[in-house]
């Protein structure tokens, strides 16, 4: 009968044994991991995990887009400096050629945010040394929303209906962000 | 008092250099393109279009670079060792301990630096998954796809490297397993390459970027207390050192006395 004999083994105190067994459990279990091939779930990205929520609640959400650094030359001039001195500069909307003037491009609600799109508008974001800020709209009627991907070259569209609201996510680098008008030639967004 | 078998030790010299290398390395050894319609499915469900498809990036994460931090630790220790048998005694002990002393303030003020690289990642990234739909798109171009198999082979192949080091190291030398802080080193190592693993696949594949960088975090964390202990252990070593030094030149200054008295 052949006989294993370790020599290494029998010289071994009891603390380097238990030492040795642990390598042998850290090693199994490496291989029990990887061998598993990891959770393949699908994940509703709309409602992310708790972890994830928790983490976002630790760090702090993006800030708003400050009115200041909202433009473009769709910007009409505000009605009335004094409604919201606090805001600085509004953000505004530009009409479309083909949709002619109007007294209310460029309004203001008495909430102080709403601006209305005449067919197309082009809200400019203005770079600034932040990683991501968010701009608020609120449809008041049905709107197409296109906006650059923030740090991507990619462009994304989303469809609003009235009353729906929507983040828009802007890098550091700024944003040109496409409103349309998709029922009527007149519409309005509320901004900020 | 067995000797140092010499092969077995520059088997695990270059042992522990290859997992280094294979981890700095992970950048060019994982990740890559993936086709433009893996995006579709995942905006179309968010309510977003992208007409682009998107250019998709397979990220290629942060924790297999991270155990570089780690690992660069028994390289250093071993390396060490190596030195000394080349240099005499006398010089060695103090060579080794302002070497160590150099080698933990590097080793603490770039994981320092990592660690806030990998934290304000983990902030971007779970900033822009919760900024619903733009960002949330952005998240996915960027770090949506995880490539865990690349991974976890990279992982594998470091896991292989380690256990080739630990068993050439005590071929070279069985007391090496005696040396309590050799031993918790290489158990270091070896948690750090489970963790990461693990990490990569505890949840699903969208969000293991997250969890990759949190392990980053982590591996930063787990090197900067090991380089407080080298630190400590180099500042007692020269301490000893120099005691040793200023004793010996008092023993002989003591006996020339005693010889010019006598």
């Amino acid at each position: 009968m052949i006989r294993l004999r370790i020599p290494i083994w029998s010289r071994l105190t009891r603390v380097q044994r238990i030492l040795l067994g642990v390598v042998a459990l850290i090693v199994a279990l490496f291989v029990l991991t990887v061998g598993l091939g990891g959770n393949r779930a699908d994940v509703n990205l709309a409602e992310p995990p708790a972890f994830v929520e928790r983490l976002g609640s630790l760090f702090g959400g993006p800030p708003a887009v400050e009115p200041a650094d909202v433009g473009g030359d769709c910007i009409a001039p505000d009605p009335s400096p004094s409604a919201s001195p606090a805001a600085g500069p509004s953000p505004s909307v530009e009409p479309s050629p083909s949709a002619g003037p109007s007294p209310a491009a460029g309004g203001q609600a008495p909430d102080g945010r709403r601006r209305v799109v005449l067919g197309t508008c082009v809200l400019t974001v203005a770079g600034r040394d932040v990683d991501v800020r968010e701009l608020r709209l609120t449809a008041a009627g049905p709107v197409r929303v296109e906006a650059p991907v923030p740090r991507s070259d990619e462009t994304a569209t989303k469809e609003l209906a009235a009353g729906d609201e929507l983040k828009v996510s802007v890098d550091s680098g700024g944003a040109s962000i496409t409103l349309v008008c998709m029922a009527a030639n007149i519409c309005a967004v509320n901004v900020g | 008092m067995e000797r140092l078998r010499t092969p077995f030790f520059l088997m695990a010299m270059a042992a522990a250099g290859l997992i280094v290398l294979v981890e700095i390395g992970a950048t060019w050894l994982i990740g890559g393109a993936l086709p433009a319609t893996e995006l579709t499915g995942a905006a179309g469900d968010l309510g977003v279009a992208v007409p682009g498809g998107g250019a998709i990036e397979q990220p290629t994460g942060l924790a297999l670079k991270y155990l570089a931090l780690v690992d660069v630790i028994p390289l250093f220790v071993v390396g060490l060792m190596g030195v000394g048998l080349l240099l005499p005694d006398r010089i060695e002990g103090r060579a080794q301990s302002i070497a160590t002393l150099v080698a933990s303030i590097v080793l603490i003020l770039t994981s320092i630096v990592l660690l806030i690289v990998a934290f304000v990642l983990l902030i971007l990234m779970v900033t822009l998954l919760l900024a619903f739909p733009f960002g949330t798109i952005a998240y996915l171009i960027i770090w949506g796809h995880f490539p865990r198999g690349q991974a976890a082979a990279v992982l594998a192949l470091v896991m292989f490297l380690k256990l080739v080091f630990a068993g050439t190291l005590v071929a070279a030398q069985p007391r090496f397993i005696q040396n309590k802080g050799l031993v918790l080193l290489v158990l270091t190592s070896l948690v750090a390459n489970l963790l990461v693993a693990f990490l990569h696949a505890l949840v699903p594949i969208v969000l293991v970027s997250i969890l990759d960088a949190i392990a980053a975090i982590v591996l930063a964390i787990i090197a900067i207390v090991w380089g407080i202990v080298l630190l400590v252990g180099a500042i007692f070593g020269i301490i000893a050192a120099v005691r040793a030094t200023a004793s010996s030149a008092l023993d002989v200054d003591l006996v020339n006395a005693v010889q010019r008295v006598t």
